[in-house]
């Protein structure tokens, strides 16, 4: 049933002062078919998580995990080709800033034509000629551009970051994967194609069955298009929960800051009245509180917290805090 | 006080500095002492050319060979070390000249290139016409019309090398002014002397230095080369590349002799190469 | 792209006629020369209509042909070039991928011992070990011992043995353009494979090893259209050196060509060859620059960015 089991994934950094944990302990665990968002502020190791998933790792990384299943495979015990292999077969991505992620000095046509893998062939043996270029065609229909002409023959630097990512989004859905990750696909974009580009998503998710992890930083955006997020502050997951659960009763204090911080238009706020923020900044990884990676900014902090918190699973709802909220204990 | 305990800091920090990388601390005591032997050939070694020595010596560990001859002795007579170090601190001096010159001047036509927009295609036309023509000859036509002196050899391979200097580092000062940092200090209103002169220079400085030492390392290959072919030959002062010339008759008896001076510019260049490689990891050679 | 081409091309006709004036002043002003007899125009015709015919005549009647010295010349060089190409190119791409840094600091240190050494010390040496009388005489009043007739000449002549007699100017070719391509193959190796490395830190080369399972069509697709045209330009500035080391090694050896020529000018005072040789350096050094850069142009498809100004 479940599609991705990660188990204590640790991403650490080799630095010349030691190593620096950067990722510690996440657990992920995606069923087939769900939409799982994952939030965290930047600098939460939202993208590492995602690059090590696909195997785009750094040197100085060093990356260890209990359990990592792909579809019941233990990518673990394959050697580097295969688990490639089993990568490019299932997973595709799509990255921040799409003009970037597409190579410059070929036409977007040639791109998309050769990201189409040859297994996904079906039909008649007399169909087979200038069956990929067809195929593109209908992608780009399929994300959404009408006018596939234009688009085939031009370079990427000609086109909006919007065209971009539909673009990428039509070479990530031409290998038919099984798992979409998709990190801050709309960050550089204007709330309409934002909205289409979420519209495609949730599409792609219920007809071709697709799953899709969304990373993201936006909280309100993730509750309105996922069915299960996992919140991460500092490299640490401090809640799972179903979107709707989670919106309605927080049980992390970290969690209640992110609601609290988005800002309620639609009442008159008094003038010049702060905006309500969790006080503090992100600690850098070189100075990592010890225990609960929140303390010195949580407000609910007491002298237990010293002692890392372990995720608790309450009926569903997983939390890793000493004192939650809004639960019976 | 203050001032001399931040001057203390500041060479505390530098030392510091110098001392963080294997490379740094070869290169620079390397450099040290390259530089006290080629200033101290008349008071400590006492080098000298006169021939008094007994003719035709090998080297010392030679079975025939005298201690007080390190390298052993010329046809003439003259002691090969000293010659040695006579040529070395010449060659360095005349190096030295030639690209303390080069920058001065393109750091004027820099200037000159950067404010005043449009005299930049003319510059650029007339540095692709001294880049076109390959040193030795120039240096030939030169002392052919003028007379066949080393300062005029130094100015024909200054102005071969430098246009390529002077058109690399313009090329980094335009690329820095089209960033969008610059951008935001032109918006606040500095003008493009201080900005010049306070944001793109300290930006450029890694770039700035290896361009210099990529500009002495040909200067002294080119100067060892076209005096070894006999350009310029001083015999009251010579140089590497006439020592070479001289020693290649003796190679079959001495062949350290001949060795010697290219050793002498290939260890001065790899130094100079590794000081810069350790304060800024940036690429070697050009 | 067009206007840029023909910028290029208008600027190298124009350099070639500024030095053709130059050289032709230099026969003209001196004091002893061959024209001073002559007005300016008469000279100025001859002089161009005798560089035209590829012949020069002197006062003492002799014809100086000078193609074939310069002809011998330029493959040197141009063969040089390719050797530098050759090993230069795939030896700066492992550079720039490679992880392995014992290797990576190896190699540079490598290449900058061999970069710093003089050619005339490496010439000198070579030589030395394999022969043991040495043949560095400088002595220009002797014959030539190596005769050379160029490649070109060998394969567009008609005769039956060419290519014993290829073989055999290839095996004096072998040792000049193995000293010669020392030093453009090491500044082939620090430009190729500092372009690689910046281009394998970006984004697509990453999205490209997400997709494909190959590394060697990651390489020839993606990696190497996008870093390689960027240096040709680059390659192609360093011939002005590599023309000036060809001179030099040719003196060295004693081979026919433009050094022993223009070496014998120079202690004959002879202006003439003098000035044919800065007018013939100056041309093939603005063509070689101009190739390259219409090569990278051609191949090179982001063209809309001012990287070609």
């Amino acid at each position: 049933m479940a599609l991705l089991d990660i188990r204590n994934l640790t991403i650490e950094f080799i630095t010349p002062d030691g190593l620096l944990r950067a990722i510690d302990r996440v657990n992920l665990k995606l069923s087939e078919g769900e939409i799982r968002g994952l939030v965290g502020e930047s600098g939460s190791g939202k993208s590492l998580i995602a690059k090590a998933i696909l195997g785009v790792n750094n040197h100085n990384w060093k990356i260890s995990a209990d359990r990592f299943y792909f579809n019941d495979v233990d990518l673990l015990k394959l050697t580097p080709k295969q688990r490639r292999k089993v990568i490019s077969d299932n997973i595709s991505m799509v990255f921040q800033e799409p003009q970037s992620c597409l190579d410059p000095s070929m036409k977007i046509g040639q791109q998309l034509i050769e990201a189409i893998p040859r297994r996904t062939f079906k039909g008649h043996w007399w169909q087979r000629l200038f069956w990929r270029k067809h195929r593109a065609i209908e992608l780009l229909h399929r994300v959404g551009i009408k006018d596939h002409k234009e688009i085939l023959k031009s370079y990427p630097f000609e086109l909006t970051e919007g065209e971009c990512q539909k673009v990428m989004i039509a070479i990530a859905l031409a290998n038919q994967p099984k798992l979409l990750i998709a990190d801050e696909p709309t960050n550089a974009m204007e709330a309409t194609t934002e909205a289409q580009i979420f519209r495609l998503l949730a599409s792609m998710n219920q007809n071709m069955g697709t799953t899709i992890l969304l990373i993201s930083h936006d909280l309100q955006m993730v509750t309105r298009w996922t069915d299960r997020i996992n919140v991460l502050y500092c490299g640490q997951t401090v809640e799972v929960a179903d979107s709707e659960d989670l919106i309605k009763s927080p049980y992390h204090p970290y969690t209640q800051a992110l609601i609290y911080a988005i800002p309620d238009f639609g009442k008159a706020m008094p003038h010049k009245s702060p905006l309500n923020t969790l006080p503090g900044v992100i600690p850098s990884l070189e100075h990592l509180p010890i225990g609960c990676r929140l303390g010195p900014r949580c407000p609910y902090a007491q002298k237990k917290c010293i002692q890392a918190p372990e995720l608790i699973p309450i009926k569903d709802h997983s939390v890793a805090c000493h004192f939650p909220l809004n639960t019976d204990e | 006080m203050s001032r001399i305990i931040q001057l203390g800091k500041r060479i505390n920090s530098c030392f510091h500095r110098l001392h963080s990388n294997l490379y740094l601390i070869v290169s620079f005591y390397g450099i040290l002492a390259i530089a006290f032997i080629a200033l101290s050939t008349k008071w400590f070694f006492h080098a000298h050319l006169n021939p008094v020595y007994v003719a035709s010596l090998p080297p010392a560990w030679w079975p025939t060979g005298d201690i007080n001859h390190i390298l052993g002795t010329t046809a003439q007579g003259q002691d090969i070390f000293d010659f040695l170090l006579i040529g070395y601190r010449s060659t360095i001096s005349m190096t030295l000249k030639a690209v303390f010159y080069v920058i001065i001047i393109s750091g004027v036509i820099n200037y000159l290139m950067f404010f005043v927009a449009f005299i930049r295609p003319f510059i650029l036309f007339i540095f692709r016409f001294f880049m076109v023509v390959p040193p030795l000859l120039g240096v030939i036509v030169i002392s052919l019309l003028l007379e066949d002196d080393i300062t005029n050899i130094l100015v024909i391979i200054g102005l071969s090398y430098a246009p390529r200097f002077i058109y690399n580092i313009h090329q980094r000062v335009i690329k820095e002014w089209n960033k969008t940092y610059i951008t935001a200090y032109r918006l606040d209103g500095l003008s493009s002397f201080s900005i010049l002169n306070h944001y793109i220079v300290p930006n450029i400085l890694p770039v700035y230095l290896t361009e210099i030492v990529s500009l002495f390392g040909s200067v002294i290959l080119a100067i060892t080369t076209i005096t070894f072919l006999g350009f310029a030959n001083d015999f009251s002062r010579p140089d590497l590349g006439m020592m070479m010339f001289k020693m290649k008759d003796i190679m079959d008896v001495n062949l350290l002799a001949f060795l010697a001076p290219g050793i002498a510019v290939s260890v001065t260049i790899i130094l100079v190469y590794l000081f810069n490689f350790g304060l800024y990891g940036q690429r070697v050679g050009h | 792209m067009i206007i840029y081409i023909l910028k290029k091309i208008v600027t190298f006709l124009f350099i070639i006629c500024v030095l053709a004036q130059i050289s032709f002043c230099l026969v003209y002003f001196v004091p002893q020369s061959i024209f001073s007899d002559l007005t300016f125009i008469d000279a100025y015709s001859a002089f161009f209509k005798q560089l035209l015919q590829g012949q020069f005549k002197l006062i003492s009647g002799e014809t100086v042909p000078f193609f074939d010295t310069l002809l011998t010349t330029f493959e040197l060089c141009i063969l040089a070039l390719l050797v530098a190409l050759f090993i230069g190119i795939p030896l700066g791409i492992f550079l720039g991928l490679s992880n392995i840094n014992w290797l990576n600091t190896t190699i540079r240190l490598g290449c900058l011992i061999f970069y710093s050494c003089p050619i005339v010390m490496l010439a000198a040496l070579v030589m030395f070990y394999l022969s043991s009388t040495l043949p560095i005489s400088m002595n220009f009043d002797i014959s030539i011992s190596v005769t050379g007739s160029s490649l070109l000449d060998i394969i567009l002549s008609s005769r039956t043995d060419k290519l014993p007699a290829i073989m055999d100017q290839l095996h004096y070719l072998l040792l000049p353009t193995i000293i010669l391509a020392i030093q453009p193959s090491i500044m082939t190796i620090q430009l190729v494979s500092e372009n690689v490395k910046n281009t394998s830190r970006q984004n697509y080369i990453k999205m490209a090893i997400i997709r494909e399972r190959s590394p060697f069509k990651i390489l020839r697709r993606h990696l190497l259209p996008n870093s390689i045209p960027a240096t040709i330009p680059q390659l192609t500035y360093n011939t002005t050196t590599l023309l000036f080391s060809t001179m030099v090694i040719e003196i060295l050896f004693n081979r026919v060509g433009l050094g022993q020529w223009v070496m014998l000018a120079y202690r004959n005072h002879n202006y003439f060859i003098i000035s044919i040789a800065i007018l013939a350096c100056g041309t093939v050094i603005s063509l070689l620059t101009l190739l390259g850069e219409i090569t990278a142009i051609a191949i090179y498809p982001l063209r809309h960015k001012e990287h070609y100004v």
